[in-house]
């Protein structure tokens, strides 16, 4: 395929919002410590200068701030930090929630980094990790037993109930320390659940911004209704939060759990099979689509959880006329720096040679069948294995390659991508893409029967 | 006279090529003068020469040379030659007269054995003139199909001019380059013969260009697009050496085998480098999609493209495990 639309590549920013903890503060500012310079203008800002604040969002503060803390990643052997994020305090005996991303280096090489905490009145102490739950980015974590009296006794928040649930409109208060810079509080609303998501995900209509990743965000009671995961990059004031229900079912499991000491891949790996098994199976069961007009029935997903964009050539196009869909889920798993998984993403491009005869055609759609990514040997992955075949559909005669490379570090989970080109008629085609990164190999031979099942001639009205 | 005294007089070149070549009639008591003065026998054009250098003369046991007075005198093989002084030639010798380099060669020196002819001189010449303009309408047909395949329709034939005419600009200058190296080492300027071969070499090339993906479609062999990407190298090398071959001919053989070494060296380096790929050599998978007609393999049921797919598990699991330096399993589990 030749283009990608770019609707979908500013949506899929939202996965890279994901990162902010991860993004390094300006050098300038990493090399100051967290409090001194930037507190010091602040106040002083706020004394000569008295605003009109929301006395809410003081309120909220003034109530959370004990319980709110920022985690930092940093290397084992030196006192520089390779992350910073968010997380808080939910019960009395120090357990804190944050963000898997925020913690994922500490998991995946707890032998070269490390956990410490800051609370908003500058005590610092070193944390254990206890579980994780890489499905809806979560962590739990509690201080070692040196550290433990700096967290406990310092109160805890509660979750909201799940019987009262929110409505869109409702105020709700972000809190966090984005780029290391100040603990804050951010106001923004409530606006509801992310339509066409397969994990529930509350749409929050503030500003998070990188490092505040983990941080609580309370109603007007200062009751926790999510946490901070992410942001649209290129989009104002769209963030996205955790549901709080997940950190409380993550809390009530792990919170007495033996501490994390080795890499958790197996953890990670049994998670994200668990999740593909459960995504497949509820993909598996939707029928396609009819793709609209033309020659074939193509397959095109149900928009239950994933997003559908389209495009084309220009109307008056002397060659060749096409059109394009993309669905995808936006959405993604993520397991490090390099590797993000556990979505599916289908595509197709129909293309009319009508204008430019068999021979010219049969050279462009070459070409776009030949311009296809498959991926690279990495240290994330093997390099893509691929069979490919003729393949008859009710008649209808396919070329479909089907490729596979297996992650190297979750044993036993694909990267699924299959592509498709019918080859029945001389100036007319189709180009189809499915990828399933994150799969079981059974699941791989599954989806792909599933997406080949999409495919057949266009039933004459 | 004896066969002692009939002999040439060859002037060579720095290279020790023969650059002229001078019968002298050798009489007893009728010397031969060498020098520049247009009253000598042999006249040399070099300023390091007095008017009447040296001359030969023929003696009872055959000839000798005498050097008549000079400022630079001469030198017989690696002996110098004074002013007076007088050597035999014996049948065969080597001596320098000024800066002048020649060979005495009488006719009882035996003669090195006749070479076998490399090729064919003359001919030639008229049959690349006659090849040379229908191989160039061949292959800028050729490329015109190519140009024409690859844009819409009703582009203008002005579209068309730079795309056919750099290649062909090219073509002759590469033809020009390899007939001035020719130039280099035998003295002749065979251009056309070089054009001929480079344009049939394109010519195979463009052919091949859709011959062998169009044949990898019809019969679903994927893997023929590894022997498309083989022959580009394999091709490149056996042009050069087809025109070093024209360069110097004699050197063909060993030149065939050095390429040839270079070219599996080559390309085992590119394989090395690709020992985690699926193959070794080739796209990842067949892109070609020439018109339906040209199908010949049937469509096989999609359960078959999935046993297919399921036998490579083993092949991709052992390769995730290669490089795979964490241990998996190590977390103990609560």
């Amino acid at each position: 395929m030749r283009l990608l639309s770019l609707p979908i590549l500013v949506l899929a920013a939202l996965l890279a919002g994901s990162l902010p903890s991860r993004a390094a503060p300006p050098p300038v500012k990493q090399a100051v410590p967290a409090a001194p310079p930037t507190a010091a203008v602040a106040p002083g800002e706020a004394a000569s200068a008295p605003q009109p604040v929301s006395a809410s969002a003081r309120r909220i503060y003034d109530k959370s701030r004990n319980e709110l803390l920022q985690i930092r990643t940093l290397l084992k052997q030196a006192d520089s930090q390779a992350s910073v994020g968010s997380g808080f305090v939910v019960s009395d005996d120090g357990r804190i929630i944050t963000n898997y991303h925020v913690v994922s280096q500490f998991a995946l090489e707890p032998e070269r980094y490390r956990l410490r905490f800051s609370t908003t009145d500058g005590q610092e102490g070193a944390l254990e990790l206890l579980d994780i739950d890489a499905r809806h980015d979560l962590a739990i974590l509690r201080p070692v037993a040196a550290d433990a009296k700096l967290i406990a006794g310092r109160g805890a928040l509660q979750f909201r109930p799940r019987t009262e649930p929110l409505s869109k409109g409702d105020r709700i208060y972000s809190m966090g320390k984005p780029l290391d810079v100040a603990f804050s509080i951010v106001e923004g609303n409530y606006n509801g659940l992310v339509e066409r998501s397969f994990d529930p995900l509350i749409y929050y209509a503030g500003s998070i911004n990188a490092g505040m990743s983990g941080g609580p965000v309370v109603d007007e009671d200062g009751k926790v209704v999510g946490i901070n995961v992410s942001a649209m990059i290129l989009a104002q004031q769209m963030s996205f939060l955790v549901p709080g229900p997940f950190a409380e079912d993550l809390y009530k499991k792990s919170r007495d759990a033996k501490p994390i000491t080795t890499a958790v891949w197996s953890r990670l790996r049994d998670q994200v099979m668990a999740y593909q098994e459960e995504l497949t199976q509820a993909f598996i069961k939707q029928p396609w689509r009819s793709a609209g007009p033309g020659r074939y029935r193509l397959p095109v997903p149900q928009e239950d959880f994933m997003r559908c964009w389209g495009g084309g050539s220009a109307a008056d196009s002397k060659g060749l006329e096409y059109q394009r869909t993309q669905c995808r889920m936006e959405h993604a798993l993520y397991i490090n720096g390099s590797l993000q998984t556990g979505y599916l993403d289908v595509q197709h491009e129909n293309y009319d040679g009508s204008k430019l005869g068999a021979l010219r055609f049969a050279k462009i759609y070459s070409a776009s069948f030949r311009n296809e990514r498959m991926g690279f040997s990495n240290k994330v992955s093997t390099a893509p294995f691929c069979r490919e075949e003729f393949v008859d559909r009710d008649g209808l005669p396919l070329r479909a390659v089907v490729c596979l490379s297996a992650y190297r570090k979750l044993e036993g989970l694909y990267s699924l991508s299959v592509l498709v080109t019918t080859v029945d008629a001389s100036t007319e085609g189709a180009l189809g893409r499915f990828n399933a990164p994150g799969v079981s190999f059974d699941n791989a031979l599954k989806l792909t029967a599933h997406y080949l099942d999409g495919f057949s001639r266009a039933v004459k009205p | 006279m004896s066969s002692n005294h009939k002999g040439v007089i060859e002037i060579l070149g720095r290279d020790g090529q023969v650059r002229a070549v001078f019968k002298p009639e050798l009489l007893q008591g009728q010397p031969v003068r060498i020098g520049r003065s247009p009253a000598c026998d042999i006249v040399l054009d070099d300023t390091h020469l007095a008017g009447e250098h040296a001359e030969l003369r023929a003696t009872e046991t055959g000839v000798e040379i005498a050097l008549l007075p000079s400022l630079n005198g001469g030198w017989l093989g690696d002996h110098r030659l004074k002013v007076g002084e007088s050597a035999p030639l014996g049948p065969e010798a080597n001596f320098q007269l000024g800066a002048v380099h020649m060979r005495w060669r009488s006719a009882a020196a035996p003669l090195s054995p006749e070479v076998p002819l490399a090729q064919h001189l003359h001919r030639s010449v008229p049959r690349s003139l006659w090849w040379g303009p229908l191989l160039i309408l061949l292959w800028v047909a050729l490329m015109t199909l190519d140009r024409w395949l690859a844009s819409d329709p009703g582009s203008k034939p002005i579209d068309y001019a730079w795309p056919l005419l750099k290649p062909v600009m090219l073509a002759l200058t590469w033809a020009a380059v390899w007939a001035l190296i020719t130039q280099l080492f035998q003295h002749r300027f065979p251009f056309g013969k070089h054009l001929r071969r480079v344009l049939i070499w394109l010519c195979v090339m463009e052919g091949l260009e859709y011959l062998l993906p169009g044949l990898a479609y019809a019969f679903s062999l994927p893997r023929l697009g590894a022997l498309t990407e083989l022959i580009s190298p394999a091709a490149a090398t056996f042009l050069v050496w087809w025109h070093a071959s024209l360069v110097w001919p004699r050197a063909r053989r060993s030149m065939g085998i050095a390429m040839g070494v270079l070219l599996i060296g080559g390309l085992g380096l590119s394989m090395a480098q690709r020992t985690d790929e699926q193959y070794l050599y080739g796209p990842r998978y067949l892109s070609a999609l020439p018109p339906p007609v040209l199908r010949m393999a049937k469509p096989v049921p999609p359960t078959k493209l999935l046993d297919e797919v399921r036998d490579m598990r083993g092949e991709l699991d052992q390769m995730a495990k290669k490089d795979n330096d964490t241990p998996t399993g190590s977390e103990d589990d609560d």
